[in-house]
C-alpha cells in the first residue's frame, strides 16, 4: 500500500463520517440524559491513515500523555476502537461531565478513570452499533478498559494488533459539555484483512 | 474434553459462580431473572428462590431507565458490553454490605450468546466501598493540602503586601549574603530594583559611610553572618545609594533556625535624614546663642576642652580673651530690651570683622563675650584683644534719637594645658577682665599666668604682700578732707571724706592709686574697707575720750563694690555703732554709681540697711559711668557726688557745666543735695554757687590732711 494511494476513497469516507455522526448522536442523548446536561458531540474529520500517521497525528496535537478508553470489538469486521483525549483534556472532561470545577488532584483518580471508562464506553457502544446497524451485520464489543500514557504506549498496547500492519479509522471528536469544548479522536484499528472487509460492507450498504 | 472432564469443569464453574466476590446476575433475552449468586442474596438481602424467572426491572424498578437497564439492553440487541461506573451512577442496585452501609458499585454488562444463539447477559457487581473511601480519603487530604498552600499563599501575600507598605526599607538574604527580597522602599533607597539585585551579595549594593569622619562601615550583614547576633545601630550612618545619600539606621538579625542553623539575615534600615537634619538643629540651638547666632556658652567650653587636650600635647600658645561690654545695661535700660538685642548683634559683627577665622567667637552670656585664640602668642593676643577694644571704642550704637558710646573691658588668659579644666582657664580670663573693668574699663588686661605680663603681675604680687603686711600691721593712715557747704561758704563745714593712705616702709606717705587697684584684683578691698570702717570708730572714740568731738560731724566711708555683697561688713558696721557713743547719723557711706550699678540688688539691700538706722548714702563719681538718672529712683540715697572731671573743668567747658547743672537739677528734684568734687579753685566754687550745688570739695577748698590733725587743730 503505497502512501500516495488513498486507502478508502473519499466517497466511503463520508459515507462512514455520516454514519458516525449518527452514532455520536445517540452518544450524545445517551450522556446527555446520564448527567442530566446537554452533550454535544459531532465527528468533523474521517479519515483512513496508517498507525504511525494516526500516532504522530495525535502526538502533534497532544504534547502530554494521553488518556482514553480502548475496547476491542468483532463481529462482521474485528478490531480495536479507541477514544483518546491529551490528559489536560480528558480531566477537562471527566470534571466537566462530573462538575468538580474545583478538583485539587492534578491526575484521574480511580473513580474518575471509572467514569472516563464509561463515558468513553458509550461513545464507542454507539460508533460500533451505528456501523453495525449500517452493515446490517452483528458486531460484539467488549468490556472496555482505561488507558493512559504516551500516544506510543497507547497504540502499542493494542495486544493482537501490535504486530500486524493495521490501518486506522480516525475520527476528530468535538465533544461540547458544561460550556467547554472538549477535542478528541476516536479510532478504530483495523488489520488489512479487517479492513478489506470493511470496505466489501460500506460497498454492501451502498448497494454497489 | 470426556464427560468427566466436562462435569468436573462444570462442577468448578458452578463453584465459581457460588464463591465469587462479586455480585453475578444471569437474566435472559427478556430480563427475567436466570440466576444471581449468594454474593447478591447477601447484600441485596432477597432470596434468589423468592425471585426467580422475574424480570428484572421488576425486582429493582430503580434500575428503570438506568444506564444499568441501558446497558442491558445494549447487551441483548446489540451484544455490547458495558461498563456502569460508581461515579454517574451511584447506587443502581440497592446493595448493602454487612455493616449496614450502602455497598459502592462498579457495573460490567456482557452478552452471552450460547451456540443455540440462546442470547443471555451476564451483569456483574463490584464492591468498589474501599476505592471510594480511599478516594474520598485522598481528595480530603489534597482539599486540606490545598487549604493550607492557599493559606500560606495568602500569609506570604499579606507578609509581602505588609513589606511593601511599610515605611522601613527591608532586605533578606540568604546565609552567605545574597539578597532574596527587597521591599519597594529598599529599592528606592538604595536606587536598585530587587530584579537588579538578585544574586549579588548586599555587601555590593548597601554601602555606608560615618556620618562625621566619612569613613566606610564594613557591611552589618557580614558582621552579623559572622557574630549569630542581632547589629542595631542608631550612630551616624550614611547610605550611598546610587539616587542619593540618605542618613540612616539600621540593624540587622539573623535567622536561625530550631537546629541552630544560620538560614539569612534580615536587614532593616530606616531614612532619618529629616529627623537627624532636626536633631543637628537641636543641637546647634543647644550649643548657640539665638540671637547673635555665635557659640554659646556650653560650645565654647567644649570647644576650649579641644584646645585644652591640644595644648596639653603641642608647643603652640593658645590664648583665651574675657570681653564684657561697659555700658550695655544703659542702652538695656534706657531703650529696652529691643535696643539691647540689636546693639549685641552689632558688636558681634563689629567683633567678627576683627578676627580670623579659625579664632573662635562666643557670647558667654548677656554682655559677655569670649574668644580662642588658637596658636596665637602674647603678644599677638594683646594685640588682637586691642583691636576690639578699639574697634568697640570707635563703635556708636544708635538707637532712634539716641546715640551711644559703649567700651569693653577685656580680659587675656593663656591656655597653656596645665589647667585641669576649662572653667579654670575662663575664670582665669574673668578675673582680668574684671580687674580691666575695675581699672577704669574699655582697657585689656592679661591674666597674671601670662609671660608679658610678668613683669606687671610681679609688680602685682609685690603689692599683695606688701598690703597683706600693711593690714596686719594697720600700715595705714585716715585722712580727711572737708565737704565744704557750698550755701555757707564763711563756716567750715564738718562734713569729710574719710580718705585712706598707705604708710611705707620709709614712712612715706602712698596714695590709694598705688596700692587699690591690686586690693581690688586680688580681693583685698573688702579687708581694707573693714579696716578703714574700725579705725574710724576707734578714732571717734579718741576723740571723745579726748573730748575733740565736734558737733554735727558727718564722715563719708567709701566702700568698694564688692563690699555691697559682704553681709560680715554689714553685721560689723551695724555692731560698731551699736556700742559706739557716736550717733549713726555721722556716718555716710559712699560707693560708687558703677559699683552700685553692677550689684544694684545687693547695693540696694546694703545701703537701705544702714539707711535705715540713720546712716547717711552717698552715690560717689555720679555721671562718669554715663548711667542713667532711673538708677537714682531705685537706690536710697541722700548724697549725689557729682563726678570731678566734670567738674574741674566747669570754669572753661560750657558742657560740662551743662552736664554738672543738669545732674544738679534732678539731684535736687529728687529731693538730694549734691557735691561737687574736684573743686580745685574758687572760679570753680563761684560758678558752683551760681548753679546751686550743695556740697563743695577738693584741693581748692580743703587738702585732705590725717584725721588726728583735722581735730586737733580744732
Amino acid at each position: 500500500m503505497s502512501d500516495d494511494q488513498p486507502l478508502l476513497d473519499e466517497f466511503y469516507v463520508d459515507a462512514v463520517a455520516e454514519v458516525l455522526n449518527v452514532g455520536m448522536g445517540s452518544a450524545a442523548a445517551s450522556l446527555s440524559e446520564m448527567i442530566s446536561d446537554e452533550v454535544k458531540l459531532s465527528v468533523p474529520a474521517v479519515e483512513f491513515v496508517t498507525r504511525l500517521v494516526a500516532a504522530n497525528h495525535i502526538s502533534d496535537k497532544a504534547k502530554t500523555d494521553v488518556s482514553g478508553v480502548h475496547q476491542n470489538f468483532t463481529g462482521a469486521f474485528g478490531g480495536d476502537a479507541m477514544l483518546i483525549f491529551p490528559e489536560e483534556q480528558s480531566l477537562q472532561l471527566v470534571r466537566a461531565v462530573l462538575q468538580q470545577d474545583d478538583m485539587t488532584l492534578e491526575d484521574l483518580t480511580e473513580m474518575e478513570q471509572e467514569a472516563m471508562t464509561e463515558i468513553g464506553n458509550v461513545i464507542l457502544n454507539s460508533c460500533l452499533c451505528s456501523m453495525a446497524d449500517m452493515f446490517g451485520k452483528e458486531m460484539r464489543g467488549e468490556i472496555p478498559e482505561f488507558v493512559h500514557g504516551s500516544v506510543q504506549q497507547v497504540f502499542s498496547d493494542e495486544g493482537g494488533l501490535a504486530h500486524t500492519e493495521a490501518i486506522v479509522l480516525l475520527l476528530n471528536m468535538d465533544f461540547s459539555v458544561d460550556k467547554k469544548n472538549i477535542q478528541g479522536y476516536v479510532t478504530f484499528l483495523m488489520d488489512v484483512a479487517e479492513v478489506k472487509q470493511f470496505k466489501l460492507s460500506i460497498q454492501q450498504f451502498l448497494g454497489e | 474434553m470426556s464427560d468427566l472432564d466436562i462435569l468436573d469443569s462444570e462442577f468448578i464453574f458452578q463453584h465459581i459462580f457460588l464463591e465469587s466476590e462479586s455480585g453475578l446476575i444471569v437474566i435472559d433475552l427478556e430480563l427475567c431473572l436466570v440466576n444471581w449468586n449468594p454474593w447478591f442474596t447477601k447484600h441485596s438481602g432477597i432470596d434468589f428462590n423468592d425471585v426467580k424467572t422475574k424480570n428484572l426491572i421488576d425486582i429493582f424498578p430503580v434500575l428503570k431507565k438506568s444506564s444499568v437497564e441501558r446497558g442491558i439492553i445494549s447487551a441483548l440487541k446489540n451484544c455490547m458490553s458495558s461498563v456502569v461506573s460508581h461515579t454517574l451512577n451511584r447506587t443502581p442496585f440497592p446493595l448493602k454490605k454487612i455493616t449496614g452501609q450502602v455497598l459502592q458499585q462498579q457495573i460490567m454488562i456482557k452478552p452471552i450468546s450460547l451456540n443455540n444463539n440462546k442470547r443471555f447477559c451476564l451483569i456483574q457487581i463490584i464492591d468498589v466501598s474501599a476505592g471510594v473511601n480511599r478516594e474520598k480519603q485522598l481528595i480530603e487530604q489534597a482539599n486540606r493540602t490545598k487549604a493550607i498552600s492557599e493559606k500560606l499563599a495568602e500569609e506570604k501575600e499579606r507578609a509581602q503586601v505588609t513589606l511593601n507598605s511599610i515605611i522601613d526599607a527591608v532586605i533578606t538574604t540568604d546565609e552567605q549574603g545574597y539578597i532574596l527580597s527587597m521591599n519597594p522602599v529598599a529599592e528606592l533607597l538604595i536606587g536598585v530594583t530587587e530584579e537588579d539585585a538578585q544574586k549579588k551579595k548586599v555587601a555590593q549594593i548597601f554601602k555606608l559611610i560615618k556620618e562625621e569622619t566619612k569613613e566606610p562601615i564594613s557591611c552589618p550583614v557580614v558582621t552579623c553572618l559572622q557574630s549569630r547576633n542581632t547589629i542595631a545601630n542608631e550612630k551616624e550612618h550614611i547610605l550611598l545609594g546610587r539616587a542619593g545619600r540618605y542618613s540612616i539606621n539600621d540593624s540587622v538579625s539573623p535567622i536561625i533556625d530550631d537546629d541552630g542553623m544560620m538560614l539569612g539575615t534580615v536587614l532593616v534600615f530606616r531614612d532619618v535624614t529629616r529627623a537627624r537634619a532636626l536633631s543637628a538643629e537641636l543641637n546647634w540651638q543647644a550649643l548657640h546663642d539665638p540671637l547673635t547666632g555665635l557659640a554659646n556658652r556650653r560650645q565654647f567650653e567644649l570647644d576650649m576642652n579641644t584646645l585644652l587636650s591640644k595644648a596639653k600635647s603641642d608647643s603652640f600658645q593658645h590664648h583665651l580673651l574675657y570681653l564684657d561690654l561697659d555700658q550695655f545695661k544703659v542702652v538695656n535700660d534706657t531703650c529696652g530690651h529691643d535696643a539691647g538685642d540689636e546693639l549685641l548683634q552689632q558688636v558681634t559683627q563689629t567683633l567678627e570683622r576683627k578676627l580670623r577665622k579659625s579664632d573662635v567667637l562666643s557670647r558667654l552670656g548677656g554682655d559677655e563675650f569670649g574668644v580662642l585664640l588658637e596658636s596665637c602668642d602674647a603678644q599677638n593676643a594683646l594685640a588682637v584683644a586691642n583691636n576690639l577694644r578699639e574697634a568697640v571704642d570707635t563703635f556708636r550704637f544708635g538707637w532712634q534719637t539716641h546715640s551711644f558710646k559703649i567700651g569693653v573691658s577685656i580680659g587675656v588668659a593663656e591656655i597653656t594645658g596645665e589647667e585641669a579644666k576649662a572653667t579654670e582657664i575662663l575664670s582665669a580670663a574673668d578675673a582680668a577682665c574684671y580687674v580691666a573693668k575695675q581699672s577704669g574699663r574699655n582697657r585689656v588686661c592679661f591674666h597674671e599666668t601670662s609671660p608679658s605680663a610678668s613683669l606687671t603681675h610681679q609688680q602685682e604680687m609685690k603689692w599683695v604682700s606688701r598690703l597683706q603686711a600693711a593690714l596686719d600691721n594697720d600700715c595705714f593712715e585716715l585722712f580727711l578732707q572737708r565737704i565744704q557747704s557750698v550755701r555757707c561758704q564763711e563756716i567750715e563745714s564738718n562734713h569729710y571724706e574719710v580718705l585712706i593712705r598707705m604708710i611705707g616702709e620709709n614712712g612715706d606717705i602712698i596714695p590709694p592709686g598705688a596700692f587699690l587697684p591690686a586690693a581690688e584684683r586680688f580681693n583685698l578691698i573688702g579687708s581694707l574697707d573693714i579696716w578703714v570702717v574700725e579705725n574710724v570708730f576707734k578714732k571717734l572714740e579718741q576723740l571723745r575720750i579726748n573730748k575733740q568731738q565736734p558737733n554735727n560731724l558727718t564722715l563719708s566711708i567709701n566702700l568698694s563694690g564688692t563690699s555691697m555683697s559682704n553681709i560680715d561688713l554689714l553685721n560689723r558696721i551695724n555692731e560698731l555703732i551699736d556700742i559706739s557713743d557716736t550717733p549713726a547719723e555721722t556716718f555716710c557711706f559712699e560707693v560708687t554709681e558703677t559699683a552700685a550699678i553692677a550689684n544694684l540688688k545687693q547695693a540696694n539691700e546694703f545701703l537701705s540697711s544702714l539707711r535705715s538706722r540713720g546712716c547717711k548714702i552717698a552715690l560717689d563719681d555720679f555721671g562718669s559711668g554715663l548711667s542713667s538718672f532711673a538708677y537714682l529712683k531705685e537706690l536710697p540715697i541722700d548724697y549725689l557726688k557729682i563726678d570731678g572731671l566734670f567738674v574741674k573743668d566747669i570754669a572753661i567747658d560750657n558742657i560740662d557745666r551743662a552736664f554738672v547743672e543738669s545732674i544738679n537739677q534732678i539731684g535736687q528734684v529728687m529731693g538730694l543735695e549734691t557735691i561737687a568734687e574736684f573743686v580745685e579753685n574758687t572760679d570753680i566754687m563761684k560758678i558752683l554757687t551760681d548753679i546751686g550745688v550743695d556740697y563743695a570739695q577738693g584741693y581748692g577748698i580743703h587738702k585732705p590732711r590725717i584725721f588726728d590733725h583735722v581735730f586737733s587743730a580744732i
